[in-house]
């Protein structure tokens, strides 16, 4: 018969671990923990690929994302417009997703507009247009038969940012933001090798596994996938920590915490079943994993956690 | 929605490996042991406390996770085969409301 206290912890109210899970996520967004963060490979290529753009060349940047997948899509939507923007490249963007173009139309306007940048001039949305991954090949022979017009309704040849563009292949670059389905995947099977059109990707973090063949393969030139390439991204940018370096302390936090309540239950489950040495052993190793896990964190950002 | 759901799935899934995840047996060590792996693995905290923490996820990940999901997916394709080559034998009548 397990002790009562065990019993009784064992089955605590379930609101009570939605708390303490809450509080992991919520306070490390209030008090930022500077972590560690090196930039893999993939990262590096994709960051690579947009410091090698000439000045002034021109990409197109497929934003096929929408509000459901905000807290990551525009989060690194936000990072590489900016980059594009302060490398001085210049962006046609479309999207691909029904209800994306109003956050897209947002993403540009605090990227591009608010930087006193000309639309139409130094960056343009096309807009959505419905027929999926059917949109990319026409892209790929024709962008004015395609998108005749732009998102506000303006024939496309008026741009300036136009001029010389007539399809795919007249591009530097194509930028693939995706959440999903048509995204990553159908930019390169359609696109990327039939146009021979140089491709990077960032994506949610559900999908990387999938496109990381691709950048195996080349037909992608750089890949980031997930807040954790976010907040890589971002470190290799500089400047001031952003929101995915933010998110990145929140999840590691939640990531903590739920391995936390494992190794609490099964020392729970252990000492149920009178397996004292083996729950008092799995205690020990656990306090060490923290203690260490803080001393860590702490040596690699340079201060106390 | 789909945000609602993720944000949803953090406090759920908490709740349930605190009360569901046991090691009762080989089997269940070996997955609770990869999982802590991937999971500490997974965020910039875990290269910190080892260096070589992100070759072991993406081993675990490019290796473990790929051939799992393949035998899943063969197994699946295979379950629907035989099912097709019953039905189109007479076999399988089940889809007709019969035995």
């Amino acid at each position: 018969m397990a002790a009562p206290w065990i019993e009784k912890l064992e089955g605590i109210d379930r609101r009570a671990v939605f708390l303490v899970m809450g509080l992991a996520i919520t306070l490390p967004l209030l008090y930022p923990v500077p972590l560690p963060i090196n930039p893999t490979q993939p990262v590096k290529d994709f960051h690579r690929f947009i410091e090698n753009l000439p000045l002034g060349s021109k990409v197109l940047v497929s934003d096929d994302w929408d509000p459901g997948s905000k807290a990551e899509l525009q989060t690194v939507s936000l990072i590489v417009h900016r980059h594009l923007r302060d490398r001085g490249v210049r962006v046609i963007d479309t999207c691909l997703w029904q209800t994306g173009p109003a956050a897209v139309a947002d993403v540009l306007d605090r990227i591009y507009g608010k930087a006193g940048k000309v639309y139409g001039e130094d960056y343009l949305f096309l807009g959505f247009k419905e027929g999926r991954e059917l949109v990319m090949p026409s892209l790929g022979n024709s962008i004015p038969a395609t998108y005749p017009a732009d998102a506000r309704g303006t024939p496309i040849g008026q741009f300036p940012i136009m001029q010389g563009v007539r399809r795919l292949s007249d591009l530097a670059g194509l930028i693939s933001i995706s959440a999903g389905y048509p995204g990553t995947k159908e930019w390169v099977q359609q696109v990327q090798k039939r146009y021979s059109i140089p491709m990077v990707s960032a994506c949610s973090g559900v999908s990387a596994p999938e496109y990381f063949a691709y950048y195996e393969s080349k037909q992608l030139q750089g890949l980031v996938g997930g807040m954790k390439a976010f907040a890589e991204y971002e470190k290799l940018l500089g400047g001031k920590t952003g929101f995915a370096t933010l998110a990145m302390t929140s999840q590691a936090a939640g990531h903590y915490m739920l391995v936390l309540l494992i190794l609490l239950g099964n020392v729970l489950y252990l000492l149920k079943r009178e397996m004292r040495t083996w729950a008092l052993a799995l205690a020990l190793a656990s306090i060490l994993l923290y203690a260490y896990t803080l001393y860590a964190v702490s040596a690699a950002s340079g201060g106390a956690p | 929605m789909q945000s609602t759901m993720f944000a949803l799935l953090a406090f759920f899934i908490s709740s349930a490996a605190f009360r569901a995840f046991r090691i009762r047996s080989t089997h269940a060590v070996l997955l609770g042991v990869t999982a802590l792996v991937v999971i500490l693995g997974s965020v910039p905290v875990g290269e910190a406390v080892w260096g070589q923490f992100p070759t072991l996820v993406a081993w675990v990940m490019n290796c473990l996770q790929t051939a799992g999901k393949r035998s899943i997916l063969i197994g699946a394709a295979l379950g629907a085969i035989a099912t097709g080559m019953k039905m189109i034998v007479g076999a399988e009548r089940g889809y007709l409301a019969r035995d």
